[in-house]
């Protein structure tokens, strides 16, 4: 991992670090591509949108099927497009979806909200095995896009 | 939750923060106490994982922390802007003297409760609890307890289990404190294999990591030295096995960012190192021959400082060590390392006979490029560093 430092900052860095915010708020390449990816769930997949809070961290998006069953959506704005793998898992598996349902239900978590905490319910109700992983990734330089159904 | 609105107004208390700092400390060329705020930023190249303000709060004696941000880049691990902040805020609780409470001021992540703004934990801080399976208390108090505190410590700090209860046992017996052994590997004193290496192979680590022992007495001192000695060479081949040395128009270049994935262990019967890696590397400081690891074959090493002399005294203990060292860790490459002092002997008779029966033994030699001198500078160096550490 790259090294991480730590300073006492001068005035110019904090007005950097401001004007950076401002212009790019948390998550800008990531919002590009949720949002691409909701016209997709909705409109090429036929997926019914669910309330949910996206976090930084969690699931991107959650929908439902004709026949009810939970949809998880990952979207990807990258060049490699791949899911990560983590201490929990790799993305969409069933350990890390058990894990960010747990999560969502944990009122301490930045993951939990009231909408989640009722998603993360129902996935470890019907089990994580049971609910479908979609990964929806465009490609960046070539616009090209790849509906994955992981589960 | 946290808002695009919220993080705008504390980017602007912590640029407010950082223009006091500089207004009263740095034009004035004065350092701050640290019970007055002061305002860090944490970044890797320009991308910001944290901005903290803090201080130390004399009267409960605990840090207090004004502003927290943290952002979890999405390219590093989970939880990486909570790691690097909770290091800092522990690191410096513990620097500051304080019982290791943290305290968060009341603009961190307010909610409305009962028509009052009231602070939280940082949400990341939580979810990082979680991922070291330590459980907060006092989340929507705003606060963390001592004794949580030191259960993330020792989490983030990354101890095995076995050292972790080496470490309490100490502790129980009021030797060591947990902290101070924390403090002094995140704050790079000594790395976490070395440091394992010192709590699990010395028989006094107390007094390594305490750094209780005074020079002038000379025997006591001096077993201590031995046993950082054994430490820092222990480290040098650690670096060595870490450094990823990438080949660019031919020439090979070294990057601070890139490292080799290693696993380490420490084997405290033998006084040896057993490395795990995650890609094909070669076996460093063998004479010239290619020695081939892989995620199939591991690496153990007998870590032996010694002199020239003290080489050939103890030849046939670490020859004998050697042998159970190959049969315990059967199918990994096994190796006996010395510091350069071996270059003094290894054209003597007895040099070259022991080279043999060190590759009868199906084991490889191992030259450090480091000498005794040079470890044992470096050991009293560290020795004489942990002296100004907090002695509790």
């Amino acid at each position: 991992m790259t090294q991480c430092c730590g300073k006492i900052p001068v005035p110019d860095d904090a007005l950097e670090i401001k004007k950076s915010a401002e212009a790019y708020g948390r998550k800008f390449q990531g919002d590009i591509g949720e949002s691409d990816a909701a016209h997709i769930a909705v409109h090429e997949l036929g997926l019914n949108g669910e309330f949910f809070d996206p976090k930084h961290t969690g699931l991107d998006s959650v929908y439902r099927d004709d026949k009810g069953t939970l949809v998880l959506l990952e979207s990807k704005f990258s060049l490699a497009g791949r899911l990560e793998t983590t201490k929990h898992g790799k993305q969409g598996s069933v350990e890390w979806v058990k894990h960010k349902a747990e999560q969502m239900i944990d009122p301490t978590s930045s993951l939990y909200s009231p909408d989640n905490a009722k998603i993360g319910e129902e996935i470890l109700r019907v089990g994580p095995e049971r609910v479908h992983y979609v990964k929806v990734h465009r490609h960046p330089e070539t616009l090209e896009l790849r509906v994955d159904w992981v589960r | 939750m946290i808002t695009q609105e919220y993080i705008l107004k504390e980017i602007d208390r912590f640029a407010e923060a950082v223009m006091k700092y500089d207004s009263e400390y740095r034009r004035k060329n004065k350092l701050p106490k640290n019970h007055e705020l002061r305002p860090y930023r944490w970044c890797s190249r320009d991308i910001v994982f944290s901005l903290l303000v803090v201080k130390h709060e004399r009267y409960g004696n605990y840090l207090y922390v004004d502003v927290c941000l943290i952002a979890n880049p999405s390219q590093y691990y989970e939880n990486s802007g909570a790691r690097v902040a909770m290091g800092f805020l522990l690191s410096e609780a513990y620097k500051c003297g304080t019982t290791m409470e943290i305290v968060f001021g009341k603009n961190i992540e307010p909610r409305l409760e009962n028509g009052q703004l009231k602070p939280r934990v940082p949400a990341y801080i939580c979810d990082l609890a979680i991922e070291l399976e330590v459980s907060l208390k006092h989340v929507f108090e705003g606060h963390i307890s001592p004794f949580e505190a030191r259960q993330m410590y020792m989490g983030l700090a990354g101890f095995s289990k076995t050292t972790q209860e080496k470490i309490m046992k100490l502790s129980v017996g009021g030797k060591l404190t947990p902290e101070r052994v924390c403090f002094l590997v995140m704050g790079g004193l000594w790395s976490l294999p070395e440091a394992e290496a010192l709590i699990l192979g010395s028989a006094h680590p107390e007094d390594v990591l305490m750094s209780a022992s005074d020079p002038a007495l000379r025997h006591v001192y001096l077993d201590d030295l031995l046993a950082a000695r054994g430490a820092v060479l222990g480290g040098v081949l650690d670096r060595k096995l870490l450094k990823k040395e990438l080949v660019v128009n031919g020439q090979i270049v070294e990057s601070e960012d890139e490292e080799n994935e290693i696993a380490f262990d420490f084997d405290e019967e033998l006084y040896a190192k057993i490395y795990k890696f995650g890609e094909r590397l070669e076996v460093p400081w063998v004479g010239g021959k290619k020695v081939e690891l892989s995620p199939d074959i591991n690496l153990a090493v007998l870590v032996r400082s010694r002199t020239s002399s003290e080489i050939l005294e103890s030849a046939d203990s670490d020859l004998e060590h050697l042998g159970m060292l190959a049969g315990k860790y059967k199918g990994s490459v096994v190796g006996v390392l010395y510091p350069r002092d071996w270059e003094e002997i290894q054209q003597t008779d007895r040099g070259l006979s022991l080279k043999r029966e060190i590759e009868a033994v199906g084991a490889h030699l191992m030259m450090s490029p480091e000498s005794v001198a040079g470890l044992d500078k470096e050991a009293m160096r560290r020795l004489e560093t942990g002296r100004m550490v907090r002695h509790e």
